[in-house]
């Protein structure tokens, strides 16, 4: 039996145990990427297998946040992509505003970089007032994180260049204060943000969304399960609601993306046929 | 007193007094004074008593003269009242002598009592009372007895006798009252004389008084007065003098004299006191001085430059300062072990060793021992102290070793004439070890220098690394002072490289997860690359058996046709033959027979030539013999072979050729001749009057010649009648095989119907084409273009000559492949016809269905799968579309829902058709109708007729209630369609009384009216009963509470805004064109009842809004009362507000305060510690559930909620 083989196996196993010992399933992420993040965690724990992470993660509960941040890589930016950014502050809020509530799901937010981002578009476009964002991410530590809303200082250059290349009216400095190497952002505009936990895989529908970004998770995702949440965004939108995936994100594979029609293919921004009613819950 | 002796401590003698302390000193000084002023008052006290007695003897004396005065006065009247008596006789003169005489009697008695002291006033008193005595005794018997004897007394005889007794009386008696008083004034005399004296001594007494006091008080002020100056000069001055020395002293005055030292009063203590601390001044002065020393030398050291100068510096600042003659400075070679001189003061240098070993001398000695070496009896031949003037054997010798952490690093040694004093002891002690400490710094100094000075000497050209090293001296001579920062600053950057470590990893995930990205990128496109190639090769695989197919089918057809012709000939033959009925032994009928299956056999044979000749032009097998053909042969050949037939059938028939052309062209004038036959034969078959015409010439300009052909000169041979024509929308069908242009035609007029096809396949062969023009009913005109030269074979049109022509491979999507089964009207769809399409698997019922559909006089398109049904719905835009539900990949609810997504096809009316019942779904999805399978043809037909009925488009009524007849008419403008017809309405009861007079399919209302408002109107009319659709359009924002109750009514709510209008098209365009209604329970999937909930008392908490009027509606239906709150506080309200609640269904995600902390909120009232709780979360995992009991939930329900479980669920939890 050769070393690949090997892995395979004690892949297998460690995620039927992650699966029985914290809840957390992960037979339905794409194999390939799994399977190295699993062995990089490994190897940054210092196991010398697969199966010496399994033991630790079976015993040391304590490290199942460590664990889950190895898994899901919670990394993330400000304004990432700002052409998208841009695009929501110019064609999809205009549209958004017509609707007297807004609900904003961000789903997957790792740290909350993308949180404060919208939070701040909303904020300019006079918006945030009527607006909630639920802010939900499998990774409680990520979650508080996202909540302190503090980054290194480091990053907060990029994310001005995006913030301006995003269309930003202000500054970005505005929205936060500096300290040592640390950048925190203002605490005002977590106001209509809740954080909460919630597990794409095996939660369901918690909200009526207008708009959903859900960018760079779905790519971990294998297709099966792509497909189960892009049924969930269907059934959370609200007819005409807006969908965001990453850019290297696609539906082409995605049965339920049937009702989803490409508003900005570009940037990946999906809406749901506003004439499609789904079904009362 | 006070000393003033210059010496310091002359233990002067002080005067006892001096010496007291002071507290006795002010005692003394107070006693003294005191008993001055108590003897004062003594003296006072005894001489007023003294006064008080003599005043008391003088009123006594008083009263002794008043009594005798009395007495002398009852005296007198005794005598009075004798001599009364004796002139009258009277008894009453009598009693007034007697009791005159009792009065003086008791007067005595009081005088006697008075003067009891005094003998002799006693003695005079005796004697008056002997008087008295004798004189009461004479009167008695002298004259009271014979004047009583008188018998007559008023006779004058007896004033005789009278008169004599009186004389008698008088005569003789011996005591006169004359006697007693003169004793009594006697006494009076005594007494006045004992007044005066007693006021005299009374007055003596009092200036004797006053003298004592007199005296006293100035007594009194002489004391006084010593006391004070006493204190002054004892007490005050001298504290004041010792203040004004502290003052000097805190002035830096080290001058000042202390007195009264000696004293051993509080005064001696002072000035004790203040001496030691002079001395604590002076002293911690001279500390200073000597910090400051030892801190300039250590200073001017740290500047040293090199071990001389350090020892020139240490020797001539620290020489002068501990008053030593000479000094030498030896440092200590630690590599060497030895002690070298390195600089010296007042001293000629060969007067001492420039090196000595540790233990050589007392140099070395000192430098074994470590310990300071002292010599005070120095030996006469030592060094001697030099100078100008002279030179001196020194006194005092003091060694002292340099040590730094115990280490030697040189040794200093002093000569002088004194002994070092303490304080320059302590100086050394002080200054040596930092001196050490630079010491040791140079040396480190010096070596590096030497380091450098040796790098530099090795090799200069690596002078750029010196300068390195030079920066390395540097930091080193910056070490010490740095060394307490440099760790600080270690704690910090520790902490900065952790949180930039952190930082990293954050980096590296994020480049890992890019990468992750690429890869999974990577992965799918190779995927996605490799699966179009395997289409590709399947497709090309593909075409390549289809070519082969072909060919083999052609060959197959080939030898059919071969193997056909060959019994068929025979059956032609003989059933000629018995047709011909040579033998007449056959009769008519059999003949008939016999013609009929010889006809039948001819039309076969015809197909079967057809046929043929088709399948070698395809498998490319037709050959070519290209001549020179003169046209005039060709001309004549036509008109020879159709003369007859235009003859038979009474048509004019012409072959004319053109004289422009050239004479010949080069060509296969058989394929040639084949191709204008068969135009010919086809133009005498469908002509039945008029003409026949052949025209050989150039193209006319009207003609439309193929692209491809207008470079070259071209041939045109129309073939032109004046028949039946054909349809336009046949002219293309025309030319397929097996197509003619009715079918009822072939068989009116026989043929196989391949021949135009192969017709056009031959011309093409030829490198040319056929262009028909026809009209239907006028004629048709079939005009052969050719090339005056045709092409040689290979180089003819593709597909025709050339064997097998493989399509370039190109990826193939389902659609792209052929449609399976059915053959529909694709090819003869004209504007204007109305398209059916049927989106079905099935062939047999797609078939059944598109009968239907041509019997009731409509184009039928069939689609196999859903992809294909979208892709023809968008090319075809049909009136209705039939769709089933289980399609193969795509199924028919996503082919709705894509249908309506797309704003070309979402007018569509959809009819399902589905072997499943899901009727709801489908109508919700924006369906006109559902039919389940199996269907009876009748059914087929209603719903074909509701298709039709919306496909037709009824006249939709529209209502648009706003106040502003500007914004209604931008309204109208927006919303207006063809077959939507928009009233107007101004205000609510306006709006009422309209929807009470016609049913609107839709209202667009705004919610800021005059009169009742948008919301009371909403509130009316679903209290009336139905509301009809309502696109709530408002130019302001709502409230959540607004957005709540609005919401109870229509989801479709617009707030005006730059692109309202697009939704505002949407949302009505929803409800005009599906039979969808928005609200109302019947539009929901029927909801299974229960029995046992209804009357209870259900509080729901949910921020969906969605999900609560979805959940509250079945709940209702379930005959619940139903409260419903959006938020925690609400829900607290509510529980606050309304005591009969009996269950509350709680969600858990929420914003603000989400579902656990509510849920505790509850629980912690104990009123609300028993209300049953169910919590309803969207979250699945093992622990969530846990978390809803322990925050207090009951019992836990995961969304989506199945409503069985939710019933059963309330059903325990109202019971229990
Ligand atoms: C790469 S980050 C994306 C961050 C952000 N949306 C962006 O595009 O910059 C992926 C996030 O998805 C989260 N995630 C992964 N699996 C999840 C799941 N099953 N449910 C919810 N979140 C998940 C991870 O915790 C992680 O924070």
């Amino acid at each position: 039996m050769d070393a690949k083989e090997l892995d395979d196996i004690e892949v297998a196993l460690f995620i039927q145990a992650m699966q029985r010992r914290h809840g957390y399933d992960f037979s339905q992420y794409a194999p390939a990427s799994l399977k190295r993040r699993v062995q990089q965690l490994a190897d940054q724990l210092q196991c010398r297998t697969i199966s010496g992470l399994t033991e630790r993660m079976l015993h040391e509960p304590p490290l199942l946040p460590r664990v889950l941040d190895g898994l899901t890589v919670p990394a993330s930016d400000m304004f990432r992509d700002p052409g998208l950014f841009r695009s929501l502050r110019e064609q999809v809020l205009p549209m958004l505003a017509s609707y007297p509530q807004i609900n904003i799901w961000q789903a997957g937010c790792a740290h909350g970089q993308e949180v404060y981002s919208l939070a701040i578009l909303l904020e300019e476009t006079g918006l945030y007032e009527r607006t909630q964002i639920f802010a939900t991410d499998l990774s409680e530590r990520a979650l508080r994180q996202a909540e302190e809303g503090i980054y290194p200082a480091r990053e907060a250059q990029q994310w001005s260049r995006n913030y301006q290349a995003s269309g930003g009216t202000c500054s970005l400095a505005d929205y936060y204060s500096a300290r040592y190497n640390l950048i925190k952002l203002d605490q005002r505009l977590r106001r209509n943000v809740t954080f909460a936990q919630h597990n794409l895989v095996s939660d369901g529908v918690f909200c009526e969304a207008h708009l959903i970004l859900c960018r760079n998770v779905m790519i971990y995702f294998s297709n099966v399960l792509q497909d189960r949440v892009l049924a969930l965004f269907r059934d959370s939108l609200v007819r005409g609601g807006f969908l965001c995936l990453g850019l290297r994100e696609s539906l082409d594979y995605a049965a339920n993306a049937a009702s989803l029609a490409p508003f900005d293919e570009r940037l990946r921004i999906f809406r749901l046929a506003s004439q499609a009613e789904r079904k009362a819950p | 007193m006070v000393s003033s002796t210059v010496t310091p401590m002359p233990r002067k003698k002080y005067s006892w007094l001096t010496n007291l302390p002071i507290r006795y000193k002010i005692m003394l000084a107070i006693g003294l004074l005191l008993g001055l002023f108590l003897l004062t008052s003594l003296i006072n006290a005894i001489s007023q008593n003294r006064q008080t007695e003599t005043r008391h003897w003088a009123d006594h004396t008083y009263e002794v003269l008043l009594q005798i005065q009395g007495a002398q006065q009852s005296a007198l009247s005794a005598q009075l009242g004798l001599r009364g008596y004796l002139i009258s006789h009277k008894s009453t003169e009598l009693d007034r002598l007697t009791s005159s005489d009792k009065e003086f009697l008791q007067q005595l008695a009081q005088l006697r009592q008075l003067t009891s002291d005094n003998s002799l006033q006693q003695l005079r008193i005796d004697h008056i009372q002997e008087l008295v005595a004798r004189w009461d005794s004479e009167m008695q018997k002298m004259l009271l007895v014979p004047d009583a004897a008188v018998q007559a007394p008023a006779t004058p005889a007896g004033m005789q006798q009278l008169a004599q007794i009186q004389a008698d009386y008088l005569a003789r008696r011996s005591v006169k009252t004359e006697d007693y008083t003169r004793v009594l004034d006697a006494m009076t005399g005594t007494e006045r004389q004992l007044l005066i004296e007693r006021n005299h001594n009374a007055e003596r007494l009092l200036r004797n008084t006053l003298y004592v006091n007199v005296i006293s008080a100035i007594i009194g002020l002489l004391l006084g007065l010593t006391v004070i100056s006493l204190t002054s000069r004892m007490v005050t001055r001298p504290i004041r003098r010792l203040a004004e020395l502290m003052t000097r002293l805190a002035d830096h005055d080290h001058e000042i004299e202390i007195r009264g030292s000696g004293r051993r009063d509080e005064v001696g203590e002072i000035a004790k006191a203040l001496e030691v601390f002079k001395q604590m001044v002076i002293d911690s002065e001279e500390q200073a001085l000597l910090k400051n020393d030892a801190a300039a030398i250590s200073n001017s050291l740290q500047h040293a430059t090199s071990h001389r100068d350090f020892a020139e510096r240490l020797t001539s600042t620290l020489t002068p300062l501990v008053h030593a003659g000479v000094s030498v400075f030896y440092g200590y070679d630690e590599s060497r072990q030895r002690l070298d001189l390195l600089g010296s003061y007042g001293m000629r240098l060969q007067n001492s060793a420039d090196a000595y070993m540790p233990g050589e001398g007392l140099v070395g000695q000192c430098a074994l021992s470590r310990q300071a070496i002292s010599l005070d009896q120095v030996p006469e031949n030592y060094l001697r102290i030099d100078s100008g003037s002279g030179t001196a054997l020194p006194r005092h010798i003091t060694i002292r070793p340099l040590l730094l952490r115990e280490q030697l690093v040189g040794v200093l040694e002093f000569a002088g004439f004194t002994a070092p004093t303490a304080l320059h002891r302590q100086l050394l002690d002080e200054l040596l070890p930092m001196a050490a400490l630079t010491l040791e710094n140079l040396n480190r100094a010096v070596n590096t220098q030497d380091l450098l000075e040796q790098t530099r000497e090795q090799a200069d050209e690596l002078r750029i690394s010196a300068v390195t090293m030079r920066q390395q001296q540097e930091a080193l001579r910056n070490a010490n002072d740095t060394l307490q920062t440099k760790t600080y600053e270690l704690e910090e950057q520790s902490q900065r490289l952790q949180a930039s470590e952190e930082e990293l990893r954050v980096q590296a995930d994020e480049l890992q997860a890019s990468n992750e990205e690429l890869r999974l990128k990577t992965d799918t496109l190779r995927q996605q690359k490799q699966q179009v190639e395997a289409l590709q090769r399947e497709t090309s695989q593909k075409a390549e058996e289809l070519a082969r197919a072909s060919q083999y089918k052609s060959e197959f057809l080939a030898n059919m046709s071969h193997e056909l012709r060959t019994p068929l000939n025979s059956l032609l033959i003989l059933s000629r033959s018995l047709a011909d009925n040579r033998e007449g032994n056959l009769d008519g009928e059999q003949v008939e027979s016999a013609r009929i299956i010889h006809d039948a056999g001819s039309s076969l044979l015809r197909l079967i030539n057809d046929i043929l000749d088709l399948s070698k032009i395809e498998a490319g097998k037709m050959e070519l013999s290209l001549v020179d053909l003169p046209l005039q042969n060709l001309a004549r050949s036509l008109r020879r072979t159709f003369d007859h037939v235009a003859r038979e059938k009474k048509l004019a028939y012409e072959v004319s050729v053109d004289e422009q052309l050239p004479v010949e062209i080069h060509t296969d004038p058989n394929r040639l001749e084949q191709i204008i036959n068969n135009l010919l034969a086809n133009a005498f078959k469908f002509t039945t009057k008029g003409s026949v015409r052949v025209q050989i010439g150039r193209p006319a300009g009207d003609l439309p010649v193929p692209e491809a052909m207008k470079s070259q000169p071209l041939l045109a041979i129309s073939v032109k009648d004046s028949g039946i024509g054909i349809p336009p929308d046949k002219l293309e069908r025309i030319f397929n095989a097996f197509e003619q242009a009715d079918s009822s035609t072939s068989r009116q007029f026989g043929g196989t119907g391949l021949g135009l096809s192969i017709s056009r396949r031959m011309a093409a062969l030829l490198g040319g084409d056929i262009v028909l023009r026809s009209e239907v009913g006028q004629g048709s005109e079939f005009v052969l273009l050719l090339p005056e030269q045709a092409p040689a074979a290979d180089e003819a049109a593709p597909g025709t000559t050339t064997a097998v022509q493989i399509p370039t491979p190109r990826p193939v999507t389902r659609s792209m492949l052929p449609a399976e089964g059915l053959n529909d009207d694709r090819e003869r769809i004209a504007p204007g016809d109305s398209v059916i399409l049927i989106v079905e698997d099935d062939p047999s019922f797609a078939r059944i269905l598109a009968d239907i559909v041509r019997q009731k006089g409509h184009r039928m398109l069939h689609a196999p799968d859903g992809e294909e049904g979208l892709a023809l719905a968008r090319r075809y835009h049909p009136v209705g579309i039939l769709l089933d539900v289980m399609l193969p990949g795509m199924d028919g609810w996503t082919v709705i829902e894509r249908l309506k997504a797309d704003p070309a096809t979402r007018h569509l009316p959809v009819h399902f058709l589905s072997a499943t019942d899901d009727a709801s779904r489908g109508r919700e999805l924006g369906a006109v109708g559902f039919l389940t399978k199996p269907v009876t043809r009748e059914a087929i037909n209603d719903a074909f007729e509701r298709l039709l009925h919306f496909a037709k488009g009824r006249t939709r009524h529209l209502l648009v209630v706003d106040d502003d007849a500007n914004a209604r008419a931008a309204v109208r403008s927006l919303l207006s369609q063809d077959d939507v017809q928009i009233d107007q309405a101004g205000s609510g009861e306006e709006a009422l009384q309209k929807i009470a007079e016609t049913g609107y399919d839709c209202i667009v209302l705004d919610l800021g009216l005059p009169g009742i408002s948008g919301l009371e109107l909403l509130e009316r009319l679903s209290n009336t009963g139905s509301i009809p659709p309502v696109v709530v359009y408002s130019g302001r924002e709502l409230s959540r509470e607004e957005n709540l109750r609005i919401r109870q009514y229509t989801d479709s709510i617009v707030i005006k805004g730059a692109r309202s209008p697009e939704r505002l098209l949407d949302e009505v365009s929803l409800f005009l064109h599906s039979i969808r209604q928005s609200s109302g329970p019947e539009a929901n999937a029927p909801s299974p009842t229960y029995d046992g909930l209804s009357g209870h008392h259900v509080l729901l908490v949910d921020d969906d809004m969605r999900n609560l009027f979805a959940l509250s509606k079945v709940l209702r239906s379930w005959g619940l009362n139903i409260s419903m709150a959006q938020d925690g506080p609400k829900a607290l309200q509510q529980l606050d507000d309304n005591k009969n609640v009996e269950l509350v269904l709680m969600d858990i995600m929420m914003p603000g305060m989400d579902g656990y902390e509510v849920m505790r909120a509850i629980r912690a009232q104990p009123s609300l510690s028993q209300l049953p709780i169910i919590a309803l979360t969207a979250k699945a995992m093992r622990g969530d559930r846990e978390q809803c009991l322990e925050a207090g939930a009951n019992d836990y329900l995961s969304k989506p909620i199945d409503l069985d479980k939710l019933a059963s669920m309330m059903h325990v939890w109202l019971r229990g």
